[in-house]
């Protein structure tokens, strides 16, 4: 399968693919490391080649960064959550979508389409629905709790904003997780279930002890995808909640955003990336790791 | 000593838009039974079987399983179990797990679950892997899990679907014994299917001939082999393939006789008066099998054809030889120390008691 | 199964369905709304006008209402950017990765390093090495250029075409390859002519899959242009953050920008299954 590739598949196979990542990515990244160990003030009129070094001040200045831990803190909490819900919403409407029925193409078509949104949009989408005299309150809320609906203000408190961005993220991703799931589950050769059957089993039970089991790794590798994914969250944040109220729904993606771009403090974004991708690529490899050495 | 009836197919017909893959088979298992659903591929014994397991429902019948009517009845609740032509063990279980989940679904106590495991992964031979994730075994351990779960559960009656197709050539002739033996060990009804004649003819009580859907004939092994039917069964059963020929059933001198190209034969005694009379002038298909013709150097009874031979095929300790009866190819089987070469003129001896006659439209057999 | 679990599956299933549409067509139905009904209770517009969307492309108009004014640019120019930008992006991160791809599924090619750095791109989040990217292009000149987000964007999809095409490619036989080769073709030949055509939905679909991801990027766009390569998600946040307000517009915005994404989405539809049978799903 490895023999030695001629030399014209060579070159294709590796000179574009490197020329765009190193020009793109790679230069920056060696950058990056660079930056983070400067003072560097952008407005100050001088370049960055000229900014005096700053030893370990930036990395020393992230750990007691009451701001910084709270976003990492409070991006863990929303991916877990969100995670987990839209996991558990997931395999309940994979369950239900197995069998034939009527309207099932049709059902499948509106499932998907969530997912082909820019997440701009989405959070658009919530901004409006959850606004003052959105239908959220006025409608749905108010037919439960009455007028005291009309109190909530859902941007305004750290809780229900947070909730928000939940609900945003839950609402587009949910079917990302059913689709691995229910192909998964699908994909369950029909012969096994047919032998489960013969042999007493119920419906339940077969869906339990048959079909999820034989889809574990696949249920592993949706959960780390998404898990990946949610990690970064920064549109919705930005446009929905602008991190408001005060800093309380400020994921760490928007706070580096703000380090750098509201703040010009180049080299401290800098500096947190850096922290971030050590800590992530080092959970990465203790997975791969674990994944692996289960074998 | 009445013998009790597992399973009643009654008049199972099942279509696939318009194709009508079982058309009106019935037909009964008695109890203790090793039964055999015997037909080429595609001849509707498989879906036969699924139908009686409750994997594909019928559009016209009803099956009766220790008489209770199951026809519209989930396969959960009809007292079967099937064995899969492709076994479809379950991978990410143990054997242990594969065994006892029949047992387990019945909400057996662990210890009970316990005792029966052990008790047929013992007959089975499959002692030793019981913690083996089942996805690891090879073919024949995998049958023999397939088998041994669908055992477990103490079936009413036990289907099979093929069971060895996909079993090595070698290991086959030993399984078919194990089954064998297996099923009388414990006294199980079974309804095996196969294509594979000599399989039926070894294994079973009874058998029961299907193509296209229909169900020809039932009976004993040995019934089936002596007294086929019809045309089709006739050639099915027997290795190698019944002979048949053409031929015209004329009057002489008061005589009956088949005339096949030139040759004549007097088949005085084999017709009753009515049957001679309806078809006299007629065509109609004659049958003899291979293992029934005497090959002879010279004519010596009225029963001797003369043929030419055309090819000799050497099997073992027999001789198969291709010879020319006018037009027609006849085969037959002899020992090999008779001394005969291609194109030798030699007699062919056609015993009238041996010689199956078919209606030639019907294919039905008249004598 | 029984009438009442079916019911009940039925039901279930129907509340979903609603979950899904519901958000989406109270924003519709906003986009239709003029301004007395943008605080209603009620779903559909009693006064349906298509102001709000008119009012999106009129150039640098003064919006201002109940007291609040507010500076917003058409939507014209953000969106041609977007075509632009995201269209070129996709082909080149669909060739390079068909080209990648095509070196590491027969031959190991690019070596474990290149694929696991494409890897790195799509799992850390952008933000955190947005800023030295933001150093260099406004060292390269390339800061609110096309150019530069169009290399940007196909570096970082350019994994998923990789990873899809791969799948594809792994699917074709190789002797089919080597037939070609040995009735005389050179081995770049053998590339365009024979295994490209053949893996032709590998290429829609992981084309399709990165056109979506790369026309809903925010985050790079934002900190990357300014006025000349302002792509939609941005103008879209503008909008947002400027015109806090101004539902109607909003709302006609949100239902312009969802109009490709849709269309494109439709179209893979019909790949999907062959997309998550070919790689996704391993």
């Amino acid at each position: 399968m490895s023999t030695r590739p001629p030399k014209s598949v060579s070159l294709l196979a590796n000179l574009p693919i490197n020329i765009l990542l190193y020009v793109t990515l790679i230069v920056p990244f060696i950058l990056m490391i660079y930056l983070a160990f400067l003072a560097w003030n952008p407005a100050g009129g001088y370049e960055w080649w000229q900014a005096p070094i700053a030893g370990l001040n930036n990395f020393i200045r992230a750990f007691s960064d009451a701001r910084f831990i709270a976003a990492l803190g409070r991006t863990v909490l929303f991916t877990m959550a969100v995670v987990g819900v839209e996991f558990l919403l997931g395999l309940v409407l994979a369950y239900l979508l197995l069998g034939e029925f009527r309207g099932k193409r049709a059902a499948l078509s509106v499932i998907i389409y969530p997912l082909m949104l820019p997440w701009v949009v989405v959070a658009l989408i919530f901004y409006l629905f959850f606004q003052d005299y959105g239908p959220v309150n006025n409608l749905f809320l108010k037919g439960i709790i009455g007028e005291a609906a009309t109190n909530i203000h859902w941007f305004l408190s750290p809780t229900t904003a947070f909730i928000t961005l939940l609900i945003a993220d839950i609402w587009q991703w949910t079917p990302f997780m059913f689709l691995i799931l229910y192909s998964g589950l699908s994909a369950v050769s029909k012969r096994l279930i047919e032998a489960a059957q013969v042999l007493g089993a119920s419906n339940r039970t077969i869906f339990w002890r048959i079909q999820l089991p034989l889809i574990r790794p696949l249920i592993l590798v949706a959960l780390v995808l998404r898990a990946l994914e949610a990690f970064k969250v920064f549109d919705i944040a930005y446009v929905m909640t602008g991190g408001g109220p005060g800093t309380s729904t400020e994921t760490l993606s928007l706070y580096i955003y703000r380090v750098a771009i509201e703040y010009h403090d180049i080299s401290y974004a800098a500096a947190l990336s850096l922290i971030i991708l050590i800590i992530l690529v080092a959970v990465i490899r203790v997975f791969i790791w674990y994944s692996f050495e289960r074998r | 000593m009445m013998v009790e009836v597992k399973l009643e197919v009654e008049n199972l017909t099942k279509r696939f838009g318009d194709l009508v893959a079982v058309n009106n088979v019935s037909f009964e298992v008695r109890e203790s039974e090793f039964f055999s659903l015997l037909g080429p591929s595609g001849c509707g014994k498989t879906t036969t079987l699924r139908c009686i397991a409750g994997l594909e429902m019928p559009d016209e019948g009803k099956i009766i399983i220790k008489g209770r009517d199951v026809t519209t009845l989930p396969p959960q609740q009809r007292g079967i179990s099937l064995v899969f032509q492709e076994f479809a063990v379950f991978p990410h279980m143990t054997v242990y797990e594969n065994l006892a989940f029949g047992l387990r679904v019945r909400k057996f106590s662990r210890d009970e679950i316990r005792k029966k495991v052990l008790a047929i992964a013992e007959s089975l031979h499959l002692t030793d892997q019981l913690e083996v994730k089942a996805g690891r075994l090879g073919l024949s351990e995998q049958q023999r899990i397939a088998l041994g779960r669908s055992i477990a559960v103490e079936p009413e009656i036990l289907l099979l679907d093929e069971p060895l197709t996909l079993v090595d050539a070698k290991i086959k002739e030993s399984m078919r014994r194990e089954l064998r033996r297996l099923q009388k060990e414990l006294n199980i009804t079974i309804l095996y299917v196969t294509h594979d004649q000599l399989e039926a003819m070894m294994m079973s009580d009874r058998i029961a001939v299907m193509n296209a859907g229909r169900l020809l004939q039932v009976g004993a092994p040995m019934e089936i082999y002596e007294n086929p039917q019809n045309v089709f069964v006739a050639r099915f059963i027997g290795s190698p393939t019944i002979n048949i020929l053409c031929a015209k059933l004329e009057r002489e001198n008061g005589m009956l006789k088949l005339i096949i190209n030139d040759v004549k034969l007097d088949v005085s005694g084999k017709f009753s008066k009515e049957v001679g009379e309806k078809y006299v002038g007629r065509s109609v298909l004659l049958g003899i099998r291979p293992e029934d013709l005497l090959i002879l150097k010279e004519k010596e009874s009225k029963y001797d054809v003369k043929c030419k031979v055309d090819m000799i095929e050497l099997l073992g300790n027999r001789m198969e030889v291709h010879m020319r009866l006018g037009k027609e190819l006849v085969r037959a089987l002899t020992l090999i120390r008779f001394d005969i070469r291609e194109g030798d003129e030699i007699f062919l001896r056609l015993y009238p008691e041996k010689i199956y006659i078919f209606d030639k439209e019907t294919e039905e057999r008249i004598v | 199964m029984s009438i009442v679990t079916k019911a009940l599956k039925y039901i279930c299933v129907g509340i979903f369905l609603l979950w899904i549409l519901v958000p989406v067509a109270w924003m519709v139905c906003l986009a239709f709304k003029s301004y007395p009904e943008w605080r209603v209770a009620y779903f559909f517009p009693k006064d349906p006008t298509l102001s709000n969307f008119i009012i999106l492309f009129e150039p640098k108009r003064i919006i201002g209402m109940m007291g609040a004014t507010a500076i917003v640019d058409p939507v014209t120019l953000p969106l041609i950017n977007s075509l632009i930008v995201v269209g070129i992006s996709t082909v080149i991160a669909v060739f390079i990765g068909f080209f990648t791809a095509y070196g590491a599924s027969r031959y190991n090619s690019p070596g474990p390093f290149s694929l696991f750095f494409t890897l790195l791109t799509r799992m850390l989040p952008p933000a955190t090495f947005v800023t030295p990217i933001m150093v260099y292009y406004s060292n390269l000149k390339l800061l609110d250029t096309h150019l530069g987000l169009i290399l940007l964007y196909a570096a970082v999809t350019v994994t998923y075409g990789i990873w899809i095409l791969k799948g594809f490619i792994d699917n074709i036989p190789r002797e089919w390859e080597e037939a070609a080769l040995l009735e005389g073709a050179t081995h770049s030949q053998v590339i365009f002519r024979v295994t490209l055509p053949l893996i032709k939905s590998g290429l829609v679909v992981s084309g399709l899959f990165i056109f979506l991801l790369n026309w809903a990027e925010l985050l790079f766009a934002l900190v990357l242009t300014n006025v000349n390569a302002v792509t939609l998600p941005v103008h879209i946040s503008k909008y947002v953050g400027a015109v806090g307000q101004l539902y109607g517009p909003q709302a006609a915005l949100g239902i312009i920008s969802s109009l490709v994404p849709l269309i494109v989405g439709y179209m893979i539809q019909k790949h999907l299954v062959t997309a998550f049978t070919f790689g996704m799903v391993r």
